[in-house]
Parts: structure tokens; C-alpha cells; sequence
């Protein structure tokens, strides 16, 4: 029995992709070690399979923090995921979405930030259910009704 | 006596730790780690569309070596052309970058001026600095922006996305003759478009 108070988040794969992410934005596109097709994906990839649960976890943690109890349920992760799909693809398709983004990710960070409409990127979606299926694996069993 | 103590772990820091629930350290610990892990993923996240982290595309001409006659002069002319899969505009610097030119062209010094980049200044998100040294020689990395604000720019809808066509001009004097080496670096806010290797004229040729 895991004793993170957030295990859907304080695991091997999403941290990894956390640490993927990172390496790949702060080293590898600056390097020429792998082309740039390649590290303006990863991100991607990386980003979508961490960020729900991490959603999630923070979610849970500002719970906790609050005194009030939020289990991980599949329905919890299951809105996270479909939740993370819906804004990244509307910033990766729609010229207005990536600019809402921008100006949000500007205002959060203090930072000049930029967001690239790019329809190729969807198809990092492709692990928005792997980040489900993993997610699932640590959420509270229903309990039967008596 | 604080010697034994210390040895047999009973000492009064670690005793009061002892008398709490044997989890109590590792518990604490482990939250500690996992608001840390919390907060890099937030930072990391946030900082993924940092225009900061963004590295330059660069593409490099051919060097072009010019011997200006004396008392002529010479114009440079620079272009490159984005083909970016985009579907709308963002903004992109061009860049002329000037490997060494010999000797004093202090007349060329005020066209680069000219071009808002004074000696000594240092292009943002570049770092190449504009300093010739005493005697007024370029002898190191010398830049001017490709016009970014839109002259002699085009843009031109392609079938995949936007064509975007740079060209600079840089007018070069000097009384004598001078050894050019050019190259252009083109830099994008987005990685995700590839510059083509730029195209380098020199009028008169």
C-alpha cells in the first residue's frame, strides 16, 4: 500500500514524464542531439501524460489542505484526462485558443510565453488513455451498496 | 555522559523524536517530497511555452568574401524564406550576422547602427554583442536584425501553411578593400518551422 498522500502522482512513469519534459524542453531542443520534429512532440507526449493526474493531485492536495477529503475516483481522472484533451486541442487548432493560452500562460509565469497552432500536435492525444488506464490503477475501489 | 547518550540515540533531540509515532519523520518527509514534486511539475508545466526556453532555428549561408574597390562601395542583400507549417503569423527575427571585416569600415559602423543595434548592445535572445574594438575593426560577431517590423517582407499562404520571405539590405563603404565573411541566422519563435539556408547577394558583385 502506497503511503503518498498523492500516489496517482508520486510514481515512476509520471514522474519520469515530468523529468522527460523538463530534459527535453531545457536541453534537448537546445542541443542538436535529436531533430527539432522530434523534441517539438516529446513535450507533448510527456506533457499530456503527466498533466491530468497531476490536475488531479493538486486537486487533492488543496483538498487535503482545506480538511476536505477528495478520493481519487476513475470519474475524477476520467475529467481530468478529457479535460487536458479538450483545451489542447483547442489551443493546437484554433488561432483564438492559442492566443487565450498564451495570454494566460503570460499573466501566470510574468514571462513573454508563446503557443504555436500546430493540428500535428493532436496527435500527442494518443496517450490521454494511457494516462487514464494509469491513473485508474491507484483510485479507490467502489465500495458495494448493502 | 552527552557521549553515551549520543551513542545509544537518547539524546534529547532524537528522544523527542522517538517518543512520536515511529511514522512520524518518514511521513513528514515524504510530504515534504511530494509538495517539492508537486511544485516542479507546476514550474515545469508552466514553463514548457516559455518563449525563453525556445532555441533559435538557425541556418547558415555560404560565407561571401568581398573585396570592396577603393573608395566603392558595396551593398549586401540577405534573404531567407520560411516555409512553415503555421497557419497564422508569428513573429520571427531574421538575422545578419558578420564574422569579421577588415579593415575599419566606420562608415558601415553607423549603417549597422542605423539598423537599432548600437555597439556594445546585445541582441536579445541571441547574445551576439556589436563591439568593434579600438581601432574600429569588426573582428568577432556583429549582427543586424533582419528588418522584423516588415520591410521587403512577404507573406505568402502555401498549400501546407505560411511562406514567409525575408530580405535585408545592408550597404557596406570603405575606402579600401575589405574580406567580408556573412552568414545569416534566421531565428523563429517557434521551433516547429525550418528556415531554409539563407541566400546571400552582393551588389556590385
Amino acid at each position: 500500500v502506497s503511503r503518498w498522500r498523492v500516489p496517482e502522482f508520486m510514481n515512476a512513469p509520471v514522474l519520469g514524464a515530468v523529468v522527460l519534459l523538463a530534459l527535453n524542453d531545457h536541453l534537448l531542443k537546445t542541443s542538436a542531439i535529436l531533430p527539432a520534429v522530434v523534441t517539438g512532440k516529446l513535450s507533448d507526449f510527456a506533457g499530456l501524460f503527466y498533466f491530468p493526474l497531476l490536475l488531479v493531485a493538486l486537486l487533492r492536495t488543496v483538498g487535503q489542505a482545506l480538511g476536505v477529503a477528495v478520493p481519487l475516483r476513475t470519474r475524477t481522472v476520467a475529467a481530468a484526462v478529457v479535460g487536458t484533451g479538450f483545451v489542447f486541442a483547442a489551443v493546437k487548432t484554433s488561432a483564438r485558443g492559442a492566443a487565450t493560452y498564451t495570454a494566460v500562460l503570460t499573466w501566470l509565469t510574468g514571462h513573454p510565453a508563446h503557443c504555436v497552432v500546430d493540428p500535428t500536435d493532436l496527435l500527442a492525444l494518443v496517450v490521454l488513455p494511457l494516462c487514464y488506464l494509469h491513473g485508474r490503477r491507484f483510485c479507490e475501489p467502489r465500495r458495494a451498496a448493502s | 555522559m552527552v557521549k553515551t547518550q549520543l551513542l545509544s540515540g537518547r539524546c534529547g533531540w532524537w528522544r523527542s523524536l522517538d517518543d512520536r509515532d515511529s511514522g512520524w519523520l518518514a511521513a513528514h518527509v515524504m510530504r515534504t517530497v511530494e509538495l517539492l514534486a508537486l511544485a516542479a511539475a507546476v514550474a515545469a508545466s508552466l514553463a514548457t511555452e516559455n518563449e525563453e526556453d525556445t532555441p533559435p532555428q538557425r541556418s547558415e549561408s555560404d560565407p561571401v568574401h568581398v573585396a570592396l574597390p577603393s573608395g566603392g562601395a558595396a551593398t549586401l542583400r540577405a534573404e531567407t524564406v520560411w516555409q512553415s507549417d503555421l497557419h497564422y503569423d508569428v513573429p520571427h527575427v531574421g538575422l545578419v550576422v558578420i564574422e569579421s571585416a577588415r579593415p575599419p569600415m566606420t562608415e558601415g559602423l553607423a549603417s549597422l547602427a542605423d539598423a537599432d543595434l548600437l555597439p556594445g548592445e546585445q541582441v536579445p535572445g541571441v547574445g551576439l554583442v556589436l563591439e568593434p574594438d579600438e581601432k574600429g575593426w569588426f573582428d568577432g560577431l556583429y549582427s543586424v536584425p533582419l528588418d522584423p517590423d516588415g520591410r521587403d517582407q512577404r507573406n505568402e499562404r502555401a498549400a501546407s501553411g505560411l511562406r514567409t520571405h525575408w530580405a535585408s539590405y545592408l550597404t557596406l563603404w570603405n575606402g579600401s578593400s575589405a574580406q567580408l565573411k556573412v552568414d545569416v541566422r534566421a531565428v523563429a519563435s517557434s521551433y516547429d518551422s525550418e528556415p531554409r539556408r539563407p541566400d546571400l547577394w552582393v551588389y556590385p558583385p
